[in-house]
């Protein structure tokens, strides 16, 4: 390999003329994108964020609070979980409040494209904030993980926001209780 | 699970059980020799001859029962070279595959005059290597699996009860649950009201028509079926009845196919092929394979597609099948059926004809513009490897490579992997030709280990 | 004649490509060869995987290949024995100082995060020691009739990192409203009993794909699913559940032989003083479903990788 080590003695010259350069901080690649892309957020006021896991096992905590459509005044939150495989897998998403939206399902499923078949290694953190809160801004009941409330809306967009404000207050649909998501003022 | 598992679901139980009762003749014992029957025999292949130019051997990673218990299940006879019992063609008739790796030209000289059945021969010369596909007839596939293929979906000629399927939706756009029809039936809608226009019907004019119908549609609906009929909108204009170019070369090659076993039943296959491409029945049109692709829709509409397909490609078969029956011949049903889910994707590819180069191959191959200079010294060293005319007496070969010394061993380790690597192409082809299954090459396959290049020529 | 004596390589994975991997290399004459991995080896191996045989089955792959290796005393080309070191364990466990001591390093395993672990430990290792130590690795992959191999020498040529835009998306993902509501395909049904009815009737338990019980519960919902929905549940046969919750990927020993065989023509060409890190090229692709064809070509360093952009 002597081409080779001639090229390492030419980079060490020229190192030692430039002094040192940076250290990686981790030592998964995962988490170090992780950490870029946390970096590089640029959060809007609707959400909050939250990091305290994020070095123990590799989970983002996220609390939205739309503050317009059917779902202004609540506030939801999901967990987003990074695998080593990161970003070449999406993470794992789940909506840890029970709501009531014709894309969640009350176990917490999301269903949202860039997180399955549309997910690109070039997305990141920031693509799924706001591909989130894009959710409660335009529901989609063309795409229903929860059927009952796709229909509700696409029935009548009047009896599907009485149906939120419900759900929204720790009420039951369908024989199915939700959780008491409103912000307290 | 089976130990084959992993293999089968790139051939099926049809190749393994082609590849397991293939009987395998190898000439030559050297290391490229082992390697091939190591690649072989790992697949399940159980039928081997391996046949000598010596007592014997080189330093082998494959010794003794090393190689058996790969395949408990496998017969390896070991028979030394017999000029006599080997320059006449029946003792090479049994074989359904000889793969050459011998470099002795006496040997050499008697295969190049005797018929063989499909062969392989191949060759190693330091950092570079060859694999040569070589028989007299064309070899054709049923099922060459192409990695992309445009689904047949007759959507500018349908059969009646496909038109009366897709006319049977109501389009009223701005009505709201439209979200569930597939784009078979989106593309189809489009196509006859450009057709209704009296405009030309043109992919772009689909597309167009298409992109006018998102506009129209409900706010708040995503409309992803109507961006995915515009993505495949080119299928509105694919011609069903325009035989496809592989297709009108099999068509062409099969008067030379031999008249027994597989090429027999291909030959059959294809005729009755023509026969029903000029009935009244099939309308120009191939048997359709009855497979739809995944598109957006719901369950029910994606079910009555498929069942509509699938029908119609039952239908056809039945009507094949019925001008298979008058060759007299009996084709096993799966193999009808295999055949017609195929016709668009039946493949030939012609071998080298004759297992000596053509002393003028080289030169041919310098003339053709494309081809570098240094793939011709390649390859001429590797013939001059091979073929060496100098060495014809092998008692000669045998002295000179005892003399070769311990450091001359050791150099030669280097080029281990540039063996393994042809020795893997020459299995793989193998598989390919024994299986009918995959495209194998067509004819001369030249790799270059320093530059990490390989070729295909047809010599 | 170069000298080979000092010369040790490191050996990921000893599946499909590993077996090629070092049986090659022990022809090759490296004095010095150390292989890790943490699998035991299984019935559906062996129609590739060589060194091993039925009696192996459930032993360590790293322990029965060296074993096998070592039991064939093939002549180092330093004069010595080739010795294959084996190590039954997860490679991320292993320590920079010792992944440090060595020449070169092979790698033919199945996992990304792997690969992407010792790459990273690589550029480290080459940006704490000030480019003294620069380890070439060689990587692999194969799949069906497809393969590739990578040689990445960090800081010099585009590492694993660089070039983790030309990986394919692992898996084959469904929306999860079209497996929810209208499945069409058989694997769209699989997929939701699979992420949504197992997760919902085993919460505290994670699904075990080796675990028969775990299967027939996913092969028995699948099936009733399918009925549900007019789905046609005889392609819902074991091997093609297993096959999709496993994301099997098809393997053959002919092509572990040809990618194996790149990779340690690599080898060859480093230790031998053929390869030229400025323009030899990096990356080669192989596929041989249709014909032969391979390609080969450079892959530039990304200017701000996150992983090797630190070595300048």
């Amino acid at each position: 390999m002597l081409k080779l080590r001639q090229m390492q003695k030419q980079k060490q010259e020229q190192l030692k003329s430039e002094g040192t350069s940076q250290a990686l901080k981790h030592t998964k690649a995962s988490q170090i994108r992780l950490q870029k892309d946390l970096n590089n957020v640029d959060l809007p006021p609707t959400i909050q964020i939250d990091t305290c896991d994020v070095a123990r096992d590799c989970t983002l905590y996220l609390q939205i609070y739309p503050d317009e459509g059917f779902y202004a005044g609540g506030h939801f939150k999901f967990s987003l979980h990074f695998k080593d495989t990161y970003p070449i897998e999406a993470p794992q998403v789940k909506c840890t409040s029970k709501i009531y939206h014709p894309n969640i399902d009350p176990q917490g499923n999301v269903c949202l494209n860039i997180l399955r078949e549309d997910w690109s290694p070039v997305l990141d953190v920031q693509s799924i904030m706001i591909g989130l809160l894009l959710l409660f801004l335009e529901p989609n009941p063309n795409d229903p993980l929860n059927k009952a409330a796709a229909m509700d809306f696409k029935d009548s967009a009047a009896n599907f926001a009485k149906n939120v404000a419900i759900a929204m207050r720790g009420g039951s649909l369908y024989g199915e209780r939700y959780d008491y998501v409103m912000q307290k003022d | 699970m089976d130990k084959y598992d992993r293999q089968l679901r790139l051939w099926d139980r049809r190749g393994q059980e082609l590849l397991t009762e293939a009987r395998i003749c190898i000439v030559g014992q050297s290391s490229l020799g082992q390697e091939v029957l190591k690649n072989l025999l790992l697949p399940g292949a159980s039928n081997f001859t391996v046949i000598t130019e010596k007592m014997q051997s080189d330093q082998s990673f494959f010794e003794g029962g090393s190689l058996m218990r790969l395949n408990p299940r496998a017969s390896i006879e070991t028979v030394c070279w017999d000029t006599n019992q080997m320059a006449n063609k029946h003792f090479w008739e049994k074989f359904d595959l000889v793969v050459i790796v011998t470099t002795y030209f006496k040997i050499l000289e008697v295969l190049s005059k005797v018929k063989l059945p499909r062969s392989l021969i191949c060759c190693t010369h330091e950092f570079s290597g060859y694999v040569r596909f070589i028989s007299p007839h064309p070899h054709f596939v049923i099922e060459s699996h192409p990695q992309h293929t445009t689904p047949d979906l007759r959507i500018m000629n349908p059969w009646t009860e496909l038109k009366y399927y897709l006319e049977s939706f109501d389009f009223t756009l701005e009505e709201d649950d439209f979200s569930d029809v597939p784009y078979i039936v989106i593309i189809y809608q489009a196509l006859l009201s450009v057709k209704k226009r009296g405009d030309p019907v043109s992919r772009d004019a689909i597309k167009e028509e298409i992109r006018g119908m998102r506009a129209l549609v409900h706010e708040g609906t995503t409309g992803a079926n109507l961006y995915e009929a515009e993505r495949f909108a080119h299928l509105a204009t694919a011609q069903s009845e325009k035989v496809p170019d592989n297709l009108v070369r099999c068509f062409e090659l099969l008067d030379q196919a031999p008249e027994n076993g597989f090429d027999q039943t291909v030959q059959i296959l294809l005729k009755s092929l023509k026969i029903y491409l000029g009935s009244d029945y099939s309308d120009k049109q191939l048997p359709l394979s009855g497979s739809i692709p995944d598109m957006i829709s719901s369950t029910e509409n994606y079910n009555n597609l498929k069942d509509l397909y699938q029908k119609k490609a039952k239908e056809d078969v039945k009507y094949f099948s019925s001008i298979v029956a008058k060759s007299r011949v009996h084709i096993p049903d799966t193999v009808i059926n295999t055949f017609c889910k195929n016709t668009k994707n039946l493949r030939v590819v012609l071998p080298s004809r004759s297992l000596c180069f053509r002393p003028q191959a080289t030169q041919i191959l310098s003339q053709q513009q494309d081809a570098p200079t240094d793939l011709v010294k390649l390859l001429t060293d590797l013939i001059n490897k091979q073929f060496k005319i100098s060495d014809a007496d092998s008692k000669n070969k045998m002295d000179t490579e005892k003399q070769s010394n311990s450091e001359m061993k050791s150099e030669s380790k280097k080029f281990y992997p540039v063996i393994s690597l042809i020795a893997g192409i020459a299995a793989q082809e193998s598989i390919k030709i024994l299986t009918h299954q995959f495209v194998p090459i067509e004819n001369t396959f030249v790799y270059n280990g320093i530059s990490n290049q390989s070729w295909t020529l047809k010599l | 004649m170069t000298d080979l004596s000092n010369v040790s390589v490191l050996v990921l994975g000893a599946g499909g490509l590993g077996c090629e991997i070092l049986k090659n290399l022990a022809m090759q004459g490296i004095p010095s060869i150390h292989v890790v991995d943490m699998d035991t080896i299984e019935l559906t191996n062996l129609n590739r995987q060589f060194l091993f045989s039925e009696a192996d089955i459930g032993k360590s792959k790293a322990h029965v290949a060296a074993e096998f290796i070592n039991g064939k005393r093939i002549p180092a080309a330093d004069g010595t024995v080739v010795r294959v070191t084996p190590y039954f364990q997860d490679l991320t466990l292993f320590d920079k100082r010792f992944i440090a001591s060595f020449t070169l390093i092979v790698s033919g395993l199945d996992s990304i995060e792997a690969r992407r672990f010792v790459n990273t430990q690589l550029v480290q290792i080459t940006l704490e020691t000030k480019y003294e130590k620069c380890i070439p690795f060689i990587d692999g992959g194969s799949e069906g009739w497809k393969g590739h191999c990578k040689t990445i020498i960090p800081g010099f040529t585009a590492c694993y990192e660089c070039s983790l835009g030309t990986l394919p998306s692992k898996a084959e993902s469904y929306p999860l409203c079209t497996i929810a509501n209208s499945p069409r395909l058989p694997e769209h049904v699989i997929e939701y009993v699979l992420t949504v009815q197992w997760p919902r009737e085993f919460p505290d338990q994670e699904f075990d794909g080796d675990q028969d019980p775990h299967l027939n519960w996913i092969i028995e919902r699948s099936i009733q699913r399918a009925r549900l929905f007019g789905i046609d549940d005889t392609a819902l046969t074991r091997e093609f559940v297993v096959g999709v919750v496993k994301n099997i990927i098809p393997s053959v020993a002919s092509t572990n032989a040809v990618v194996a065989a790149q990779c340690c023509n690599e080898v060859t060409k480093l230790l031998y003083n053929i390869y030229d890190p400025e323009s030899s090229p990096n990356f080669v692709v192989y596929n041989g479903d249709d014909g032969c064809f391979s390609y080969s070509f450079t892959h530039e360093r990304l200017p701000d990788c996150l992983i090797c952009g630190v070595l300048q």
